[in-house]
This record gives structure tokens, C-alpha cells and sequence, in this order.
């Protein structure tokens, strides 16, 4: 088991909890779907999973060992809003950079256009910002992808494009994919497996 | 004869002065030929390319595109031309928009009283009411915007149209990220606004949902029209749509086969001639490659930008 969620408990104070005893696992090479209503958690846990935010209890194992801060992190997360996930002083290029994917491959595959490089996040439409996002969590040591809702602000034909890509490379490099979507439809197209938080929330 | 558009756009084009490497200055234009009408009792929905200029023609209605932009072409509201002054008065109180990006909430104040428009008693009800409907619970309202989850900041931007009581509401995407119920819950409230004799425009990637409450659709790509059709035909089926980006974007949809297109919406830097569509349509030929007449649809509920017509 590759990603292996154990007793996830958590709440933003210790008096309010938001779900207790979340436990699954995903393995490389699947594609798991991740539903709930709006508000019960899901980025909370996508944070978690890609250890940006810590359980009150239980943990999160990644190839057998609990995750650490330290090196990249094999478990890149797309937020759901990336207006809010990329610096705004930063010119688009710098942001590639950062994580090191200025890879013609990747660029032209999800269609990122040179000319985008050189402006700020303000200075494209959302659609054209998200692919920015999508592009830089490939870097190569990249083993798992946590995608919160990452096409809702792209226009269907982007959607299906930017989802065949993904799929593909998931595919070629073998990692495994938690998909965050309220879009049923999406979600028996894209996953090979779901789970509603909801229901194991009950159990 | 119709009645007057409340928002009735024609001939605009927006370009943006970009500097370049040095002093090299670059004229990018991102939206041309535009034509559009949004009528009382109407909802038109916006649909099309991520990038096609949907958000830029929001902002130009509603005098907020950057410095750099240049406007041409006609804005007119109510018949009469919709001019910086005009627009400062109007803003907010009868034109509204609820904007796409998430980053409009002041992330300094708390949720509850930055939507609200005043201070005052009855702003604070309507804020409830809006908030109730929404599923935001009274504690939502004292928590400031990091506090929020995506679906809750998206339901908190919609409340704020209900706080005057507009003629015209433009909506930038405002149902990504809400799960079904939400998403008709908003929807019915736009139908009502409609319905009371007001008119709405809709910008928005969720085709099918949008459809089900919409009189027309407007199709953009490349910072242009492709079709204006009756918001039925969708439903109805892929061989009531006409122009083939439109047929496309209704195959790509997960529940219609979601089909991809090969290519991308070309670059406002491309220089072009003919069809927009030409690298990515299957039944382009020659004559696409000249200039492309408007086929108005004989009941006068659309056109198609195509030579291949209806
Ligand atoms: N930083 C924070 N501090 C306090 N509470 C928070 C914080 N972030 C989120 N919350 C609360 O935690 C709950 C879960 O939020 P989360 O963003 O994980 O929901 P979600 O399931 O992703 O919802 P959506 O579908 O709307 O995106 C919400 O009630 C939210 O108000
Ligand atoms: N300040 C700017 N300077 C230069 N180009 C810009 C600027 N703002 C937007 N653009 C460009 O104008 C085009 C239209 O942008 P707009 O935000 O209107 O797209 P959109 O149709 O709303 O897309 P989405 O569905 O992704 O939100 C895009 O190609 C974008 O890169
Ligand atoms: S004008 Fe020609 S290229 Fe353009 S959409 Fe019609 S058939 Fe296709
Ligand atoms: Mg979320
Ligand atoms: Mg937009």
C-alpha cells in the first residue's frame, strides 16, 4: 500500500471536530475519487495528506514511513483555488522554475503558451492560471497527486484534455491520485474507485 | 419588435498594451467583434473557452478592466450608451457582478460584514437571509475568509447580489466547486430575478446545470462569438447546436462521451484570417480561410459564425 490514510482525526480547535477515524489507502497506479458535501473536510484532509496540516490523531504513511517535511515531497497537492496557491509578486516563469518543470513536454501538453510566461498570476484567466498549477506538481519525484477540484474553472474541452494528460502520465511514471470533485459524472470518467467521506464518517 | 437589451454590446474589442523586453510595446487584442444582448426576463448564459474573454467582458461592462486595456465598440444599458460616469453610479446598485476569483473577499475582515453593503439593519437581515439559503450557518458569519472552504467562499460571493436590488446581475462563474443541490439552489435564485422582470448574464463552465435555467447561450472562443442559440438546444441534443466548437464543447462534457479536441484556442498574437476554429474543426475546407459571415437563424433567437450555417 503506498498511501496509507491510518485513524485520521481532526479539527481546526480541539472542540470541534470535523471528522474522526478517516482511514483508507491508495495505491500507485489507482486513481481514487474523494466526495463529501461542501464544508466536511476534503482539502482539509487533502492538506493532511500532503502533510501541510497535522492530525489531532492518527497518521499518514508513505511507502511504509510516516511523512516527513524534510527533501520534495513526493505528494504534491493542487489546490482547489490556485489564485490563492500561487504568489501574486511572481512572474509565471519563476513559478515553474521553482519547482523545476519548465519542461517543453509538459508546457505544450497541457498548453500552456509561451507568451504566458512572462505575466503575473492577475494577468491570466482563471482556466489559463489552473494549468500553472497542474504543471507544476509533475516534477519528476513526484509520486502522488492530490487533485482538489482542479477543472471546475476550465471550460469542458480543457477539462477532458487536462484529464486525459493527467491520467496518461499517472499511467507512464506509475503514481497514484486522490480526486477531490463534487462532479459525479467526473468522477466515473476519471477514477477507478470512490469513496464518500460521508458514509465512512457513520461507520 | 423585442424590447430594448438592458445590456446590449456591439462591435467591442479590448486590447492590452504589453511591454516587452525593454521598451517594446506589444498591442494584444484580446476580444474582437464582440456582439451580445442580455434582455429583461432573460437569462443569458456564457459559456466557452477557458480564456476566450469571458471574464474581460464582465469587467469591461462594469468599468473595472486594468489601465493597460483599450475598449472599443459599444456599451449600452437600457439603450443609451454606458459611459465611465454612468457606470460609476450604476456599479453595485443596479448592475452587480459576482466576481470568479475567491481572492475578492478581504481576507482582513470578517465574512458576514464585508458583504454587507452598510451598516445598517436591514443590509444585516438581507445578509442573513442570503447566508440561510446558502447553508452558511450564523457561526459562518463571524469567521474571516481563511476560515472558509472553497464552497462556502463561492456561496458567500453569491450572497452579496442580494444586499440592493439590481436591474442587471452578471455572474463570473459562480456554482464551480458546489455540489449539485447548491448549484440549482443558486441557479433557481437567478431564474426568480429573471422571472421578476430583471435581466442576468451568466458566465459559466457548468454547461449542463446552467442550461436547464437559461433562455439563450452565448458561445465564445477566441475572444469572440461562435453562437448565440436558444439555452434549450442543448438539451434537446448535439444536432440542434450548429457551429462545430459548439457541438465539441457539448461532446467533451463527462456525461457526453467527454471527448477531447486536439490543439489549443490560438493566441491573441496569431494573426488571423477566416475562421478561429479553422486548426481544430473536422469539417474545415478552403473557404474557410476567407472571411466568415453571421447566419442569423430565421426565429430570430440566435446566429452561428460559420460558413456552413444552420
Ligand atoms: N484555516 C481554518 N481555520 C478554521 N476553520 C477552517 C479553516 N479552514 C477550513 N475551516 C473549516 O473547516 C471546514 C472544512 O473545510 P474544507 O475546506 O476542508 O471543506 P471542503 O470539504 O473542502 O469543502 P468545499 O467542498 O466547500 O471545498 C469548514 O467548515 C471550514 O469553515
Ligand atoms: N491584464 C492582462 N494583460 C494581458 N492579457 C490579459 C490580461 N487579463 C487577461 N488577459 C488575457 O485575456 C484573455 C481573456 O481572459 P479572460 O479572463 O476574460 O478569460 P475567460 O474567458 O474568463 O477564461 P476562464 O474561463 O479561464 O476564466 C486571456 O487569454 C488572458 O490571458
Ligand atoms: S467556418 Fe469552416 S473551419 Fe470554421 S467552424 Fe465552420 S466549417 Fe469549421
Ligand atoms: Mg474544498
Ligand atoms: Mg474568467
Amino acid at each position: 500500500m503506498a498511501i496509507e490514510c491510518k485513524n485520521i482525526t481532526f479539527g481546526y480547535s480541539k472542540d470541534n471536530i470535523l471528522f474522526k477515524n478517516i482511514s483508507f489507502s491508495v495505491d500507485y497506479g489507482e486513481r481514487v475519487g474523494i466526495v463529501a458535501k461542501s464544508g466536511f473536510g476534503k482539502s482539509t484532509l487533502a492538506k493532511i495528506i500532503a502533510g501541510y496540516e497535522k492530525p489531532l490523531s492518527g497518521e499518514i504513511i508513505v511507502d511504509g514511513k510516516p511523512i516527513t517535511k524534510k527533501g520534495y515531497n513526493p505528494v504534491q497537492l493542487i489546490y482547489q483555488h490556485p489564485e490563492k496557491a500561487i504568489n501574486p509578486m511572481w512572474k509565471m516563469e519563476k513559478v515553474l522554475l521553482e519547482e523545476n518543470v519548465l519542461n517543453d513536454y509538459i508546457i505544450n501538453s497541457l498548453g500552456i503558451k509561451k507568451e504566458w510566461l512572462k505575466r503575473y498570476p492577475t494577468e491570466l484567466s482563471g482556466g489559463e492560471l489552473q494549468r500553472f498549477s497542474v504543471a507544476r506538481a509533475l516534477c519528476e519525484n513526484t509520486k502522488f497527486i492530490i487533485a482538489d477540484e482542479i477543472t471546475t474553472m476550465v471550460d469542458p474541452i480543457t477539462q477532458s484534455q487536462i484529464w486525459h494528460f493527467l491520467i496518461e502520465e499517472c499511467q507512464k511514471r506509475n503514481m497514484g491520485m486522490i480526486i477531490v470533485t463534487h462532479n459525479m459524472y467526473l468522477a466515473e470518467k476519471i477514477c477507478t474507485r470512490i469513496i464518500n467521506l460521508e458514509d465512512m464518517a457513520l461507520e | 419588435m423585442k424590447n430594448i437589451p438592458e445590456i446590449e454590446i456591439e462591435n467591442l474589442s479590448i486590447t492590452f498594451k504589453i511591454y516587452e523586453k525593454g521598451l517594446i510595446q506589444k498591442n494584444i487584442k484580446t476580444i474582437s467583434n464582440l456582439c451580445l444582448k442580455a434582455y429583461k426576463g432573460e437569462i443569458l448564459a456564457v459559456v466557452g473557452s477557458s480564456g476566450s474573454g469571458k471574464s474581460l467582458l464582465a469587467h469591461a461592462i462594469m468599468g473595472i478592466l486594468p489601465k493597460n486595456a483599450t475598449v472599443t465598440g459599444s456599451i449600452k444599458y437600457k439603450g443609451s450608451e454606458l459611459t465611465e460616469k454612468r457606470i460609476h453610479n450604476l456599479r453595485g446598485k443596479e448592475i452587480c457582478i459576482i466576481p470568479q476569483s475567491v481572492s475578492y473577499l478581504d481576507p482582513l475582515m470578517k465574512v458576514g460584514s464585508q458583504v454587507m453593503i452598510k451598516n445598517n439593519k436591514s443590509c444585516f437581515e438581507k445578509m442573513r437571509n442570503a447566508f440561510k439559503r446558502y447553508d452558511l450557518c450564523e457561526n459562518a458569519e463571524k469567521l474571516y475568509p481563511f476560515q472558509y472552504s472553497g464552497g462556502m467562499a463561492r456561496r458567500a460571493l453569491i450572497s452579496t447580489v442580494e444586499q440592493t436590488e439590481p436591474s442587471v446581475i452578471i455572474a463570473d462563474e459562480p456554482t464551480p466547486g458546489l455540489d449539485k443541490q447548491m448549484a440549482y439552489k443558486t441557479m433557481k435564485y437567478f431564474r426568480d430575478f429573471a422571472d421578476k422582470g430583471k435581466a442576468v448574464i451568466i458566465i459559466t463552465h457548468d454547461i449542463d446545470i446552467a442550461v436547464q435555467y437559461a433562455d439563450k447561450v452565448s458561445v465564445f472562443y477566441g475572444g469572440t462569438t461562435l453562437e448565440t442559440t436558444k439555452a434549450e438546444n442543448f438539451i434537446k441534443g448535439e444536432k440542434y447546436l450548429c457551429h462545430p466548437y459548439t457541438k465539441a464543447l457539448y461532446n467533451a462534457l463527462p456525461q457526453n462521451g467527454f471527448k477531447p479536441v486536439e490543439g489549443f484556442q490560438p493566441s491573441p498574437y496569431d494573426v488571423f484570417e477566416g475562421c478561429i476554429y479553422y486548426d481544430r474543426c473536422d469539417i474545415r475546407c478552403e473557404k474557410c480561410k476567407e472571411n466568415i459571415p453571421i447566419y442569423n437563424f430565421p426565429d430570430g433567437s440566435g446566429f452561428v459564425r460559420c460558413i456552413n450555417g444552420y
